[in-house]
């Protein structure tokens, strides 16, 4: 009697769980099937605008012309990728992601294939192909303000940033991230010269922060930025550039100044093992080119990677890469190589900072 | 759901479980505890139609919880080694974040109790429609969405927001903003929020349990209330406050999203501090190892408030009833 009872709550507890599992397949091969012998390619992104415009500016052309289809999944945690890759489960063919990743000597990434990617296309711009990573668009940390505090004679950089004389009011900065780019941009107006940035010297940019410590607010979520500077709880503060732009259109009091804007980049890369690596390198390729590398700026304001390629529509005056300033307030391109070997150090000492 | 539990057997069961010997009950059921009844032999239940109806409970429990945490302890000592536990105590973040969390989880629990106590005092002592309504309030909060009142919580405490705009501009009390949110100011007040109805619920269980009698016989000795208070009343709820203090406590452990949302970073709580190990560092094996420690700490504080008032009446399973 017991076992026959047994056996059939475990018999139905397993039917119910094959259901489950077969309705979730179900959904996630229909794209694939409509593409016929082609195969599919699994894109990851973060989601959001962001991954909606890079499929209207790349992933839908893409499986248009070529036939393969494009699922789309998100968000890309660098997480997920190791637990993908270490137990042979991967279901991502391209992810997006940082450099912060590892492009060089990463074992849980495939090569990157440069006889399909024109990788020499990138030689001379700010970012360079990696072994395992191409750069895909180009956006930025920018100092944003409050238009109705300093309207009229808006900040112009960091050494204004810093300057809480000439301009008071509280600055708003992304802790979680161990003060990237703010470190860097607090040693140059301090007057270390670009060059020789680094290694970095975080006890003494800390050191330089110092003095505004009470002026500081630490936000731990990109969109804190908007709200807190438009709000005017903060008079500045380092947002990044797409948000402001959006926030700006939307009528809210904020907008930002180009100079020394922290240049960033998201890289495409291929987990190791992924189930279709050629299709792929394929789809690299077509985003990467100089043909199609600047559609990106038909839908957000971030501007094209590739130093060959040119940005049309809407947005194309408004990313980061039309803003290239000469001198002193020239974008900030932070050694992604450090930053790698020091970033959990460099969020002890600034997490140690915040709280003493 | 504990303490709805005890409850609910409270309203099945009005026996004469309240008596000033009986309040110790739940300490007598322990295995053997002085002058305690008999002890309970601990063995398996006889397989019958009940503990078959349980048997998808049990696979649901071991599937979603021993499996995964499980892995997470092999997972601690092997990815890469058990150095994950020495990485550990190196880590000036996570040594902070352990101070911090402990401060924090102190200091809810402290202000559920304290706010809690009367609100469940007025629960159990009032008249139908008056405890309805408040019981249905302090469920209204409580089945809101944690990210709901969590953002909510902002707004409210913003520098520019409900409360300073409301001092500044109205009532011209301050001229700068009070500075709330992004403090533990704000975490307090939002993890009270959320954990305060397990406190009340433990209170209110333990309060109604008191027989009315007990209290009404000090009063016609002539106890004023205060002393019927301090002498009866409270000394006999002590139990409810230890079982809803350790609940709060334990739950404020390793809370995530308010602290996430409300605090600074100025603060990094120990769910915070597991989070950046696996997601920034890319270190599962370490924030495996945190997520062990945590879980340890969270059994020392069972195993410790157990031998005070009886882990049934923590858990809400009122083993320390049954006769």
């Amino acid at each position: 009697m017991k076992v026959s009872r047994t056996l059939w709550a475990v018999t139905s507890l397993a039917l119910a769980l094959t259901l489950t599992a077969a309705c979730g397949g179900g959904s996630g091969s229909g794209d694939a099937g409509a593409s016929g012998d082609t195969g599919s390619v699994t894109y990851a992104g973060f989601g959001g605008t962001g991954q909606e415009a890079i499929a209207k500016a790349w992933l839908d052309p893409f499986g248009k012309e070529s036939g393969v289809g494009v699922v789309q999944d998100n968000p890309v945690t660098y997480a997920k990728i190791q637990q993908m890759v270490d137990a042979k489960n991967v279901t991502w063919d391209i992810a997006q992601g940082g450099a912060d990743f590892g492009l060089e000597g990463n074992p849980r990434l495939e090569d990157i294939d440069c006889s399909v990617v024109s990788c020499g296309d990138y030689a001379n711009g700010p970012f360079k192909v990696y072994k395992q990573g191409v750069p895909l668009f180009v956006f930025s940390i920018v100092l944003a303000y409050n238009t109705d505090k300093f309207g009229a004679n808006p900040p112009r950089n960091y050494a204004d940033f810093f300057n809480t004389a000439k301009y008071p009011g509280k600055r708003a900065i992304d802790g979680t991230a161990g003060f990237q780019g703010i470190l860097e941009a607090a040693l140059m107006a301090n007057g270390v010269p670009r060059d020789k940035l680094y290694p970095l010297d975080v006890d003494r940019a800390l050191k330089l922060l110092e003095p505004i410590r009470d002026d500081l607010i630490v936000f731990k979520d990109a969109a804190e930025c908007i709200n807190l500077v438009s709000s005017g709880e903060a008079v500045m503060g380092n947002c990044y550039n797409g948000r402001v732009k959006l926030a700006k259109d939307e009528g809210q009091p904020i907008d930002n100044t180009w100079g020394q804007q922290i240049y960033l980049c998201d890289y495409l890369f291929v987990p190791k093992g992924a189930p279709d690596k050629a299709n792929a390198m394929k789809l690299i390729a077509y985003i990467a080119s100089a043909a199609n590398n600047g559609k990106i700026t038909q839908y957000i304001p971030y501007g094209p990677a590739n130093p060959k390629a040119t940005a049309s529509g809407t947005y194309a005056a408004d990313a980061p890469t039309a803003h290239v300033l000469e001198g002193e307030d020239a974008p900030i391109v932070m050694d992604s190589a450090w930053w790698n070997a020091n970033m959990e150090k460099a969020i002890e000492k600034t997490t140690a900072w915040l709280a003493g | 759901m504990s303490a709805l539990s005890q409850i609910q057997s409270r309203t099945s069961s009005p026996g004469p479980q309240a008596s000033p010997a009986a309040g110790s009950d739940g300490r007598a059921g322990r295995g053997g505890g002085p002058g305690g009844g008999p002890a309970r032999a601990w063995r398996l239940p006889r397989p019958d139609f009940w503990s078959g109806a349980g048997l998808p409970g049990l696979v649901f429990v071991v599937a979603a919880f021993v499996v995964p945490m499980a892995v997470v302890v092999v997972k601690s000592l092997t990815d890469p080694s058990p150095q994950n536990y020495a990485a550990i105590f190196t880590s000036s973040v996570y040594q902070r974040s352990v101070v911090d969390t402990l401060e924090m989880a102190l200091v809810v629990t402290a202000l559920c109790l304290l706010i809690g106590y009367p609100y469940a005092y007025a629960m159990a002592r009032s008249g139908t429609a008056l405890r309805t309504f408040l019981m249905v309030a302090l469920m209204l909060a409580f089945w809101t969405s944690l990210l709901v009142r969590t953002y909510a919580w902002q707004i409210v405490l913003n520098d520019t927001g409900i409360v300073n705009t409301a001092l500044r501009d109205w009532l011209g009390l301050i001229s700068a903003p009070i500075h709330m949110i992004r403090t533990p100011f704000a975490v307090y007040v939002g993890m009270v929020h959320v954990l305060l109805p397990y406190a009340v619920l433990a209170l209110f269980a333990q309060l109604r349990s008191i027989d009315p009698d007990v209290e009404r016989a000090a009063r016609v000795m002539g106890a004023r209330p205060w002393r019927v208070f301090a002498r009866i009343t409270l000394p006999l709820s002590l139990p409810g406050a230890v079982a809803g203090g350790v609940l709060v406590f334990v739950l404020a452990l390793g809370f995530y999203i308010t602290p996430q949302l409300l605090g600074g970073a100025r603060q990094v709580y120990v769910g915070q501090a597991i989070m950046q190990q696996i997601e920034q560092f890319l270190k599962p094996g370490v924030g495996a190892a945190m997520a062990v420690l945590l879980f340890v700490a969270v059994l020392a504080v069972l195993a410790v408030a157990a031998r005070f008032v009886g882990l049934g009446r923590i858990l809400g399973v009122g083993m320390g009833r049954r006769r």
